[in-house]
């Protein structure tokens, strides 16, 4: 690895114009070819795992209001989904701002369900404050198999472990390695030989799968679960607690984030999730891989219950089985977005997606009950079709 | 060299992929601009992606400044030297609708009052707001300069308050996401 010929903050252009060159003058004035080495190849590799290795997504979070926070911090607390097709980040970050428990004696801690956890909380408080009594913790967590194209996972509290916010962000690098990192391997050019075209096409192939893969989340909601089980009450306006969104029979397509009943056109006003694509994909394809992480009931096992991801050029449905553990779902086909209104530095411009529920009657039996939706998470990523 | 590509990634040419190929100038311009644009434009994906079912309400109303959440922290890598956010928001209740939404961004967690008190930033902290107005629901956007502490890590803090004493605004949504401007 070399240092990066740049202004090492990474707004800076990268500029490699002394050391590209292809024609110089010999002594007699006279044009002649130079040809390149892999010194700035070289360069460009390492400034390319710098900025990828910086680059760290968010992977999930979740947030609850200080009057709605759980005191008696029992499991499961959230549940989350995040894309994994990238397989340099063996490691999540999980940030944490917890309160102190009420009462309690046992071990009182925070655990990711796939590995790592808090330290135990010793101290107890009978009236902790907020914000004033707000404390961070962090620890460390080794994502799932590498072969996963998501990992799923939860976030438990035991013993009065009260969360306030997690935010879970991949391990950031100062460089990306290549005996163990999917990089841009600069050592296929040896510095002071002769740069051939394969090295550059490494590069290259580098750089592309740094923006086709691996992208970041852009939706991510979960309910808060408590005392072995996901909450089934449903969450009212104005209720931080985060609970579990019910969809119910009768309400035709239900919107989840404003309760309203009518499908929505994807610029109208209204509560959705905004998805600005910020450059990933290709000129002019972009898409949402979404997900969901939920439970269905149904009298006699009939019925259907949809959850629908709409977007600017048309909708992707998830039917929820009619299973009252709840799973994650995830859709078959990606919500395509609208690249040509992905980004703006000014946020000006968006994609708008809603989410809607339907439960619908199924078959021919009368006395059947009509089903319900429990959705306990939802999960959006950007996805190069 | 400044970027030379548009926002969205365009895949650099493989016209000289052959093993012992000389490698050309204009290729490996091409790829710098490609590394360059994915600086630029790629950016750190959301700070927070926070979509709340279905709204809620600030907890301190009135004239005072009344600190509305607190977040745990994220980091942004240098260059990012601002964010964009949005905010979806609905003015409701009476008097002349005028509550106000600030976004702080610090440098350490703040653990002072409810009623937000600057002190317990020590001075370090940006701001940004966005006035709630309208009884319809909509979504407004605003920029915040960055502030880090020395690990890299952004500490935002939501604070609400009214001039009226009367206004007051449910929220539905906030996004943080790093930009280069």
């Amino acid at each position: 690895m070399t240092f990066i010929p740049c202004d090492p903050r990474w707004g800076a252009p990268l500029d490699l114009s002394t050391q590209v060159k292809n024609w110089e003058q010999d002594t007699n004035a006279a044009n002649r070819r130079k040809g390149n080495t892999a010194a700035p190849l070289v360069a460009l590799a390492g400034a390319a795992n710098h900025l990828l290795a910086n680059q760290t997504r968010v992977l999930a979070n979740a947030w609850t209001k200080d009057g709605a926070v759980e005191y008696t911090g029992t499991a499961p607390l959230f549940g989350f989904v995040f894309n994994d097709d990238k397989v340099n980040d063996e490691f999540q970050v999980v940030r944490l701002l917890y309160l102190p428990r009420r009462t309690g004696t046992g071990d009182c801690y925070l655990a990711h369900s796939i590995d790592g956890r808090t330290g135990n909380l010793g101290a107890t408080i009978t009236e902790p404050r907020w914000p004033e009594d707000l404390h961070y913790a962090e620890f460390y967590s080794e994502r799932g198999v590498r072969a996963d194209a998501a990992v799923e996972f939860l976030l438990n509290t035991y013993n009065g472990f009260t969360v306030t916010d997690a935010v879970v962000q991949e391990e950031r690098h100062d460089q990306l390695n290549p005996a163990g990192h999917e990089v841009c391997n600069p050592n296929l050019a040896v510095t002071g030989n002769p740069c051939l075209a394969d090295a550059a096409e490494d590069l290259r192939v580098g750089v592309r799968a740094a923006r086709t893969t691996g992208l970041g989340a852009v939706i991510s909601w979960t309910a808060k679960g408590s005392g072995g089980a996901w909450a089934t009450g449903q969450t009212e306006p104005g209720d931080e607690t985060g609970r579990t969104r019910v969809g119910t029979v009768g309400q035709g397509w239900l919107n989840f984030w404003d309760n309203t009943t009518a499908i929505r056109a994807p610029a109208s006003a209204g509560n959705s999730v905004d998805v600005r694509n910020a450059g990933v994909g290709t000129a002019t394809k972009a898409y949402l891989q979404c997900a969901v992480f939920g439970a269905a009931t149904a009298g006699n096992n009939v019925g259907t219950s949809t959850v629908r991801f709409s977007g600017p050029y048309g909708d992707v449905d998830i039917e929820i089985a009619n299973d009252t553990t709840a799973t994650w779902y995830y859709a078959t086909t990606a919500l395509e977005l609208n690249t040509t209104v992905g980004y703006d530095e000014a946020g000006a411009y968006s994609n708008r997606v809603d989410v809607y529920l339907r439960c619908e009657m199924g078959g021919s039996d009368p006395s059947a009950p009509y089903p319900n939706i429990f959705v306990y998470g939802l999960a959006a990523w950007l996805v190069v079709a | 060299m400044a970027p030379t590509y548009q926002r969205q990634y365009r895949p650099v040419t493989t016209q000289e992929t052959a093993a012992y190929a000389s490698l050309s100038v204009g290729a490996m311009r091409e790829t710098c601009a490609a590394v360059n644009n994915t600086k630029g434009y790629v950016t750190n994906h959301k700070t927070h992606m926070l979509s709340f079912f279905p709204l809620f309400y600030p907890t301190i109303d009135g004239t005072n400044n009344g600190v509305q959440m607190v977040f745990a922290p994220r980091y942004v890598p240098d260059g990012y030297d601002k964010a964009v956010w949005w905010l979806g928001h609905q003015a409701v209740g009476g008097g002349t609708y005028d509550y106000t939404w600030t976004l702080r961004c610090t440098s350490r967690l703040y653990n002072g009052p409810d009623i937000y008190d600057s002190g317990f930033m020590a001075g370090n902290a940006s701001s940004s707001s966005i006035v709630s107005t309208s009884a319809t629901h909509g979504i407004s956007h605003a920029l915040i300069d960055l502030v880090r502490d020395h690990r890299g890590l952004c500490w935002f803090v939501l604070t609400g308050v009214t001039a009226s004493g009367t206004g007051d605004s449910k929220l539905t949504s906030l996004d943080i996401q790093p930009v280069w401007v």
